[in-house]
C-alpha cells in the first residue's frame, strides 16, 4: 500500500519503468503475433481488421508507453541523485505523472476488449482513418483518452525535472558539471515541453471531429487532413528524439565507466544534445514529403543537418573508448551493440531524409526497418543495458554476467535477423502494415528469418526476465559502487535510503567520485 | 543559473531564425506558426528567469562551495506519503473519459480532481 502514496522519486521511478516493461510484454505478444502471421506467404491466421488493431497497439504501445516513458522512469530514479538531490522539485506531482501515465497505458489497452476492438488507424492515427465513420468504435476514443492522459503526464514530469536540474544542484554541482544523462534529459524535457502540447491539441481536436460534429480534418467538409499531419509530426518527430536522447546520455555514462577515462569531448556531447533537440523540430514534414504539400528541400536540408550533431556523439563515444581499459561487461556490451545498430539506423535515416528516396521507400518495409534499427537496435538495447547497470543500485543486488552476455548475444543476433531482411524486403516492394503478401521475389524466405530472427529475440527477452528474477532469489549483494563509476548516484548505498544521501564527497569536477580516490 | 538561462535564450533565438527560415522557403503558415510558438514559449521561460530570479543564489552554481561553512544548515522538508496525487490522476481519468461518454461522469472526476488539489493544498500549507 505504501507504493500507492510514495513521493519518493526512486519508488515513482521504479513505478515507471515497471509499467513500462508490463506495456513492453503486451506490445512484444502483440509483434509476435504480427510475425507469426508474416511468416509464410498467402496466409491468413489472422483477419484483416484485427491485424490492423494489432500493429497499431504494438506501435502505440511500444512508442509512448514503453520506450519514452522509461526514459522517464529511468530520469526519475537518477536525477536527483546524479546532482546531489533529495528528491524531485515537486514530489506530489511527480506522483500524479505517474499515475495518470499508469491510467493512460490502461485507459488504451482496454481498448482491445471494447466492442468493435481498439483502435486499429495506425500509431499515427491519421485522419481520415482514425475519424468518423471509418473509425468507429470505442477502441480509438480510448486510444485518445489514453493519449491524452500520457501526454499530460510526461509534460507534468519534463516541468518536474527540468526545475530539479536547474534549481536543485547538490553544492559545487554546476550545470558544467553534470552528468551526460542529466544533460541529455534536460534537452529531452524541452523537447517533450515544445512537442506534446501540439499532440494534446490535435487529439482535442480529433475528439470534436468525432463527437461535436467538427469537421477540422474532414476534406469532404471543407477541412483538411493534411493539416492533421502536420500538428501530428510536429509532435511525431521530436519524439523520436525524446526516445533516443535518455538513451544517448545511458550510453555515453556505460562507455565512460567500462572504458576506464572521463567523457571525450564533454563540451561537445551537452551541445550535440540540445543541437538535435533544436534541429528535430524544425524536420517534422519529412515523413510527409509525398503528399506534394510541404517544402521538401527544406525539410530534407534540416534532416541532413541532424547526422552533424548525432557523429559528434558516435565520435566522442569512440573518442572516450580510444586507448580506454575496455571492460566487456553486459553494459557495454549492450552499449557497443547500440553503437552497431544505431549507426546503421542513423544512415538509412539519411537516405530516407533525401526526397528521391524517399518516394521509392515510404511506405515500405524499408522504413519498417529504419525505425526499428533506432528504437529497437538503439533504444531497446539501451534500455536492457541500463537494466544490467544500474540494477544493482535499485536493488542492491548484483544480475548475472553470464546470463546477461547469453541475453546480449541472443538479442543482437535475434534483432539483426528480423530486422536486417526487411530492408531488401522494402526494396523488393513489399508494403508495411498488409496482412499477407505473394509469394514473389525473396519475401517468403526473408519473411521467414525475421519470424525467426524474431523467436530467437524472444528468447533472449526470457533470459532477461529469468536474470531479473534470479536476482531476486540468489540476492548477491552489490555494494554502492560495483562498477567503479564516476558519477554521484554511486557515491550512496545501494539501494539508497529514503533522503538519497547521509553525505556527499566534494564535487571539483563531472565525474566526483574519481577525484575522491 | 546564467547556463540555464542561456539554454532558453539560445533555444528562442534558434526557434526565431528557424521559422523565419521556414516563412521564406516555404511560406507556410502553419508550420511558422507552430515553430514561431516555440521561440515565444521558450523567451517566456527566459524572461520570468531573468525577471524573477536574477538574484538567485544557488548552491549548485558555487564552483568552490566550502562544506565546513554550511554545517549545520537546514535541509529542507521532505515530502510525506499521501494518496492525493492519486486521487488527483483518478479525477483527471474520469474528466477525459466522462468527456467523451458521460458528462456526468466527467463532473464527478472534476469535483474529485477540484478537492484533491484542496487537500494537496492544504498539505502543502501544513509543511
Amino acid at each position: 500500500m505504501s507504493w500507492l502514496s510514495t513521493t519518493d522519486h526512486k519508488r515513482i521511478g521504479i513505478l515507471y519503468m515497471a509499467a513500462s516493461l508490463g506495456f513492453f510484454c503486451i506490445g512484444s505478444a502483440l509483434a509476435a503475433l504480427i510475425r507469426i502471421q508474416l511468416a509464410r506467404p498467402d496466409q491468413h491466421l489472422i483477419d484483416p481488421h484485427l491485424y490492423n488493431q494489432i500493429f497499431t497497439m504494438h506501435g502505440t504501445l511500444m512508442i509512448f508507453f514503453v520506450v519514452a516513458p522509461f526514459g522517464l522512469g529511468l530520469a526519475n530514479y537518477l536525477v536527483p541523485l546524479q546532482i546531489g538531490a533529495p528528491d524531485m522539485a515537486f514530489p506530489r506531482l511527480n506522483a500524479f505523472s505517474v499515475w495518470i501515465f499508469i491510467l493512460g497505458g490502461l485507459t488504451v489497452c482496454s481498448g482491445l476488449f471494447a466492442a468493435g476492438g481498439a483502435a486499429a488507424s495506425g500509431w499515427t492515427a491519421y485522419a481520415p482513418l482514425s475519424e468518423l465513420p471509418v473509425g468507429a468504435g470505442a477502441g480509438q476514443d480510448l486510444w485518445i483518452a489514453g493519449l491524452l492522459m500520457t501526454s499530460i503526464s510526461s509534460v507534468v514530469t519534463a516541468i518536474n525535472l527540468l526545475v530539479t536540474i536547474l534549481l536543485y544542484r547538490a553544492p559545487g554541482m554546476t550545470m558544467w558539471r553534470m552528468p551526460i544523462f542529466t544533460w541529455e534529459m534536460a534537452a529531452t524535457s524541452l523537447l517533450i515541453l515544445m512537442a506534446f502540447p501540439p499532440l494534446m491539441t490535435t487529439l482535442a481536436i480529433l475528439l470534436v471531429d468525432r463527437h461535436l460534429g467538427g469537421h477540422f480534418f474532414d476534406a469532404n467538409a471543407g477541412g483538411n487532413p493534411i493539416l492533421y499531419q502536420h500538428l501530428f509530426w510536429f509532435f511525431g518527430h521530436p519524439e523520436v528524439y525524446v526516445m533516443i536522447l535518455p538513451y544517448f546520455g545511458v550510453i555515453t555514462e556505460i562507455v565512460s565507466t567500462f572504458s576506464r577515462k572521463p567523457v571525450f569531448g564533454y563540451v561537445g556531447l551537452v551541445i550535440s544534445a540540445f543541437a538535435i533537440a533544436g534541429l528535430s523540430m524544425g524536420v517534422w514534414a519529412h515523413h510527409m514529403f509525398t503528399t506534394g504539400e510541404v517544402s521538401n528541400p527544406f525539410f530534407a536540408g534540416v534532416s541532413f543537418l541532424i547526422a552533424v550533431p548525432t557523429g559528434i556523439k558516435f565520435f566522442n563515444w569512440i573518442g572516450t573508448m580510444w586507448k580506454g581499459s575496455i571492460e566487456l561487461t553486459t553494459p557495454m556490451l549492450f552499449a557497443i551493440g547500440f553503437m552497431l545498430n544505431f549507426l546503421l539506423g542513423g544512415i538509412t535515416g539519411v537516405m530516407v531524409a533525401s526526397p528521391p528516396i524517399d518516394f521509392q521507400a515510404q511506405d515500405s518495409y524499408f522504413v519498417v526497418s529504419h525505425f526499428h534499427y533506432v528504437l529497437v537496435g538503439g533504444s531497446l538495447f539501451a534500455i536492457v543495458g541500463a537494466v544490467f547497470f544500474w540494477f544493482p543500485k535499485f536493488s542492491g543486488f548484483r544480475l548475472s554476467e553470464r546470463l546477461g552476455t547469453w541475453c546480449f548475444g541472443l538479442l543482437f543476433v535475434g534483432f539483426n535477423a528480423t530486422f536486417l531482411p526487411m530492408y531488401e524486403m522494402g526494396f523488393e516492394g513489399m508494403p508495411r502494415r498488409v496482412d499477407t503478401y505473394a509469394n514473389v521475389g525473396h519475401l517468403a524466405v526473408l519473411n521467414l528469418i525475421a519470424s525467426g530472427g524474431a523467436a530467437i529475440m524472444g528468447a533472449g527477452l526470457v533470459l532477461f526476465a529469468i536474470a531479473l528474477v534470479l536476482a531476486f532469489v540468489k540476492r548477491v549483494p552489490a555494494g554502492d559502487n560495483p562498477w567503479d563509476a564516476s558519477t554521484l548516484e554511486w557515491a550512496t548505498t545501494s539501494p539508497p535510503p529514503e533522503h538519497n544521501f547521509t553525505e556527499l564527497p566534494p564535487i571539483r569536477s563531472e565525474h566526483p567520485l574519481w577525484d575522491a580516490r | 543559473m546564467k547556463t540555464g538561462l542561456k539554454i532558453f535564450l539560445n533555444s528562442a533565438g534558434f526557434g526565431i531564425v528557424i521559422a523565419a527560415v521556414y516563412w521564406l522557403v516555404a511560406r507556410h503558415p502553419a508550420g511558422t506558426v507552430l515553430l514561431g510558438l516555440m521561440a515565444v514559449g521558450m523567451l517566456f521561460i527566459a524572461g520570468y528567469m531573468l525577471v524573477a530570479e536574477r538574484h538567485a543564489n544557488l548552491a549548485g552554481d558555487d564552483k568552490s562551495p566550502s562544506f565546513e561553512a554550511s554545517a549545520g544548515t537546514d535541509l529542507g522538508i521532505f515530502t510525506g506519503a499521501t494518496a492525493w496525487p492519486l486521487i488527483a490522476a483518478v479525477g483527471v481519468f474520469a474528466v477525459i473519459i466522462g468527456a467523451i461518454w458521460s458528462l456526468l461522469f466527467a463532473a464527478l472526476g472534476g469535483l474529485t480532481l477540484l478537492y484533491a488539489c484542496y487537500r494537496l493544498a492544504r498539505e502543502s500549507a501544513r509543511l
